[in-house]
């Protein structure tokens, strides 16, 4: 649904300002139906990415292949429709303060040509769809952070697009308000079966929404695939963000390891049996298991004694040991 | 005390009536001619939807020529103009003239400020949807901009009743001229007294009416 072909992004330098490279080599290909998060920190070039994606952004060289339309090829004109084929949810909403939450919904259906009949019916199903048939008349003023998260999916919806974009659609919200207007796009994509490109710098976002995921760096794609693969296999960074393990202070002498395993390579069985085999050589300091996109996700912390091959007998059961300093 | 009541109670109403009318007849046309205007700032600049440079570069300069000559020296230095459009360059109606020409700017510049507020982010949001510049223009940055337009539109109410008075000490109609004919030029303190307070009274009604109307409007809180 969404390809993106040798993607670079560079900002101009001027006098007292070298040339920024935002996004290098980027290669990305987006399934129809499907919820991909971007995640990265600050400045990795997610919102350039992003950019690049709805035209608001000219990249420097590449294609962007958005519905079938490489859009790096429109002009300030013809791009204008391109567009239509994206929804966009803003970080902060930008909802118009001056219309109600039907007239914020009816706005773009009047820019893509709806009938009047339409534009009223549709606003009308779209508010029930996102669960606000009963604040159709309220101002965004008049709304919590959540509901005009809910009326800003809902008014990128309205022109029917097959892609919805949101841009850090959680950054201002709490984590339970986050959490229903996650639901709300897994089930809206469920529904209406449309591509979701999810752009944040939460990994519970992506753990809790996503199907496929990409982590950027510094303008370079790290990792990136589905999530069910990332997380089996141990070796990547981001099966180790997306199932973070509390920090500890390690007291005692002894060496400390960190184990992780997913019961995609490795049951829970031959690691119960294991950690009961060297009960008396190891401590477990912290720990945490999570089934995430159907496998469960374990990772501890242990000291271990020394002279034990402990760490021997981890490897040979498929843990995956790691020391740590 | 008031000695003078015949003079008063003849000729308060009347002037109170005139004065009204040149403040609504002015301000309408600042209004509807300064809007254009103002959109026309915001759009055409370095950053805005539609870039236009040099055009933007002339049309400020003279909006601030406009802004920079003294109201009284506008007046007559376009009194020409003012005899061309309504036939006499002065009463009531021959003030409207010069009021209307010297809000014109003055507003321009206050719905530059209310319209240069509007979020960058909602005219990205309707770029999203495909908006053209003309439906961006009417259908987001005008009517989000409402609040700002409306206490503009108050402010330039307020100060052309200022300035009317203004003009009817050289021609114009009005409380001014009250003043001007009776209070000064025949030592009436007492319709002196009367019409400043006349004024006083017109400008707290348009103040109020003005800020009932930005209250009403803005859905902001």
């Amino acid at each position: 649904m969404i390809t993106l072909q040798n993607v670079r992004k560079e900002y101009p330098g001027s006098a007292n300002r070298p040339p920024f490279l935002a996004l290098d080599n980027i290669n990305l290909h987006i399934e129809r139906g499907s919820i991909h998060g971007i995640v990265g920190p600050s400045g990795a070039g997610k919102t350039t990415l992003m950019r690049c994606i709805t035209g608001l952004e000219r990249v420097t060289d590449g294609q962007v292949i958005v519905d079938g339309t490489d859009i790096t090829k429109l002009n300030a004109h013809t791009i204008k429709n391109a567009r239509r084929s994206i929804g966009m949810v803003f970080q902060h909403v930008h909802l118009f303060d001056q219309r109600t939450a039907f007239q914020n919904l009816v706005f773009p259906m009047k820019i893509a040509g709806f009938s009047k009949e339409e534009q009223k019916t549709r606003a009308t199903e779209l508010l029930e769809l996102v669960g606000l048939a009963d604040r159709a008349d309220h101002y965004p003023a008049q709304l919590s952070g959540g509901q005009q998260q809910r009326v800003g999916i809902a008014r990128a919806l309205a022109a029917n697009p097959p892609i919805l974009l949101c841009d850090e659609p959680s950054s201002a919200l709490d984590w339970d308000t986050t959490r229903q207007v996650l639901e709300l796009i897994v089930d809206l994509r469920d529904r209406l079966g449309i591509t979701v490109l999810i752009i944040t710098h939460d990994l519970a976002v992506v753990r809790q929404a996503c199907d496929t995921v990409t982590s950027l760096r510094q303008g370079k794609i790290a990792e990136s695939g589905k999530l069910s693969d990332l997380l089996a296999d141990q070796s990547t960074q981001l099966s180790h963000e997306l199932i973070p393990l509390a920090a500890t202070q390690i007291g005692d002498a002894s060496a400390q390891y960190e184990l992780s395993y997913s019961t995609a390579h490795t049951p829970t069985a031959s690691v119960l049996k294991v950690l009961a085999e060297l009960a008396d050589a190891v401590t477990i300091t912290s720990g945490t298991v999570e089934t995430l996109a159907g496998q469960s996700v374990g990772r501890f912390q242990v000291g271990v004694a020394p002279g034990s091959g402990a760490v021997d007998k981890f490897k040979a059961a498929g843990l995956s040991v790691r020391e740590v300093k | 005390m008031f000695e003078n009541w015949n003079v008063i109670s003849a000729k308060l109403l009347p002037s109170v009536l005139e004065t009204f009318e040149m403040v609504i007849f002015s301000s309408l046309f600042a209004i509807l001619i300064g809007l254009p205007i103002g959109v026309f700032l915001v759009v055409s600049d370095k950053n805005g939807l539609n870039k236009m440079p040099v055009a933007h570069a002339i049309v400020a300069f003279i909006v601030n020529i406009g802004r920079s000559l003294p109201f009284i020296v506008l007046m007559v230095a376009i009194s020409g103009f003012t005899k061309l459009v309504v036939g006499s360059r002065i009463g009531w109606e021959a003030a409207t003239v010069p009021l209307a020409v010297g809000a014109m700017p003055f507003y321009a510049r206050l719905a530059e400020t209310a319209i240069r507020e509007v979020e960058r982010g909602k005219i990205e949001s309707a770029q999203m949807m495909g908006a053209s510049r003309w439906q961006i223009i009417t259908g987001v940055l005008i009517p989000e901009a409402v609040p700002g337009l409306v206490s503009g539109a108050t402010i330039t109410v307020v100060t052309l009743v200022s300035y009317s008075a203004m003009a009817g000490f050289v021609g114009g109609g009005g409380l001014g001229a009250l003043a001007q004919n009776y209070g000064w030029s025949r030592f009436m303190g007492d319709v002196m007294l009367v019409t400043v307070i006349a004024i006083i009274i017109v400008v707290q009604i348009f103040q109020l009416l003005g800020d009932a109307c930005a209250k009403r409007m803005d859905h902001r809180r």
